[in-house]
């Protein structure tokens, strides 16, 4: 990227967007899987 | 078959997110003064923002809820709180990753990390309030004050920067920032409310659907 | 089931009241998060042994960084008053002149002796102009 940074920035860096897409991607696939599920027609509305 | 709407917003919000990060990451520039590490930026402050929208939101159902005792306003306490809570724990340990290499500590009890950790607490109260209390409509209404008296921290914490000292910078602005990096931060802004309102959607439809099984159980079938 | 729409009047009236006294009120007073070299100054003797935080400038010229001793000492100011500043161990990437730092010890020998060297970051945000670089300065070997 650029020359003259400190080593080990891009790992704070890395580290924030990893953390980002696991918690919302975990939270996101959460939701998938409980999503509700079809009701057997003739139940209540 | 027809996709509910949210999932085209939802999608929106992935594709943008994952563009915005993308650019963030490798497009943007470094920051004079914190080099790369001022990418970090770019999904801190969507998440705080968010996060707060997100809570107004809560705060929105909760007044609707305790006025109209509608199963609706109360789902949508449900699913904004938890959702804020989510926002606001990936707001914490963001603030986190980039106080480190920033100012040189992981964490400090200046008043807007404070007001932020108290948010966290008060918010993921009130899910625990829910959990424990078993009777819809009790629920529904202790809910609603805990989250409307939660609330009145949104503002302290946002206001924090400014009504006292602190270790936290105050807000950014077009004025304060390179435009290139302002426009960054606005795309991944947008992104991540979309992808948030998918969030608060799809969460508030399982918390109906748990509502109605509560309230009318599925019939058992006869052997 | 039906609303209560007092109770909803209620609750947002509580909610604004307290926003109120919180933002209104003297809390800014009492919620003193660091102290100003003026005020550590004028505090005198009530400043001394107690662990406390002091906010400023560190000053230009004043920065002594010694890497065998893992000494650093500088000067923090806030245009009024200068306190000297002792540290142990090296200070985080972005210290440098000039910049708002937030230090947490105690009043030593006429020194303020910390082992916790915050810097604070402005809220501005500024991209290299061309043919720059991220000015990063590091206290390296040969000094800043």
């Amino acid at each position: 990227m650029t020359d003259g940074v400190i080593e080990g920035q891009w790992a704070y860096v890395w580290a924030a967007y990893v953390v980002t897409w696991g918690l919302l991607g975990g939270y996101g696939l959460r939701l998938i899987m409980g999503a509700p599920k079809p009701r057997p027609p003739g139940g209540s509305s | 078959m027809k996709l509910a709407w949210e999932h085209y917003i939802g999608l929106a919000g992935l594709v943008l997110m994952a563009a915005g990060n993308a650019i963030g990451l490798f497009w943007a520039p470094p920051e004079m003064m914190m080099g790369d590490v001022g990418r970090i930026l770019y999904v801190h402050v969507p998440a705080a923002w968010i996060c707060m929208v997100i809570y107004l939101v809560a705060f929105a159902g909760a007044v609707a809820s305790l006025a109209t005792a509608r199963p609706g306003a109360d789902a949508l306490v449900e699913s904004s709180v938890e959702v804020g809570v989510l926002l606001n724990v990936l707001l914490l340990v963001l603030g986190s990753i980039f106080a480190k290499p920033t100012w040189g500590v992981w964490w400090d009890w200046d008043p807007r990390l404070t007001a932020s950790a108290i948010m966290c607490l008060t918010f993921v109260g009130v899910m625990v309030l829910r959990a424990m209390v078993d009777d819809v409509e009790r629920r529904a209404s202790w809910s609603a004050v805990t989250t409307v008296l939660a609330f009145v921290n949104i503002p302290v914490t946002y206001m924090s920067v400014r009504w006292w000292r602190s270790l936290h910078q105050v807000q950014s602005s077009s004025s304060t920032m390179s435009a290139e990096m302002w426009n960054v931060l606005w795309l991944n802004t947008v992104a991540l409310l979309l992808v948030s309102i998918w969030f608060v959607a799809r969460r508030y439809r399982i918390a109906r659907d748990r509502a109605d099984q509560l309230r009318a159980p599925p019939l058992e079938v006869a052997p | 089931m039906t609303g209560r729409p007092l109770a909803a009047i209620a609750a947002v009236a509580v909610a604004g009241a307290a926003l109120a006294w919180i933002g209104m009120g003297d809390l800014g007073e009492n919620l003193v998060y660091y102290w100003s070299p003026s005020e550590l100054v004028a505090a005198g003797a009530k400043a001394h042994g107690a662990t406390i935080r002091l906010g400023g400038q560190v000053e230009a010229g004043t920065v002594d960084w010694n890497p065998d001793t893992n000494q650093l000492k500088f000067v923090v100011t806030d245009g009024q008053e200068h306190i000297k500043v002792a540290s142990v161990g090296a200070p985080p990437q972005m210290f440098r002149e000039g910049i708002g730092v937030v230090v947490e010890g105690t009043i030593k020998d006429g020194q303020f002796a910390t082992d916790r060297v915050m810097v604070k970051h402005s809220n501005e945000y500024r991209a290299p102009e061309d043919g720059e670089k991220p000015d990063i300065v590091t206290l390296s070997e040969d000094g800043p």
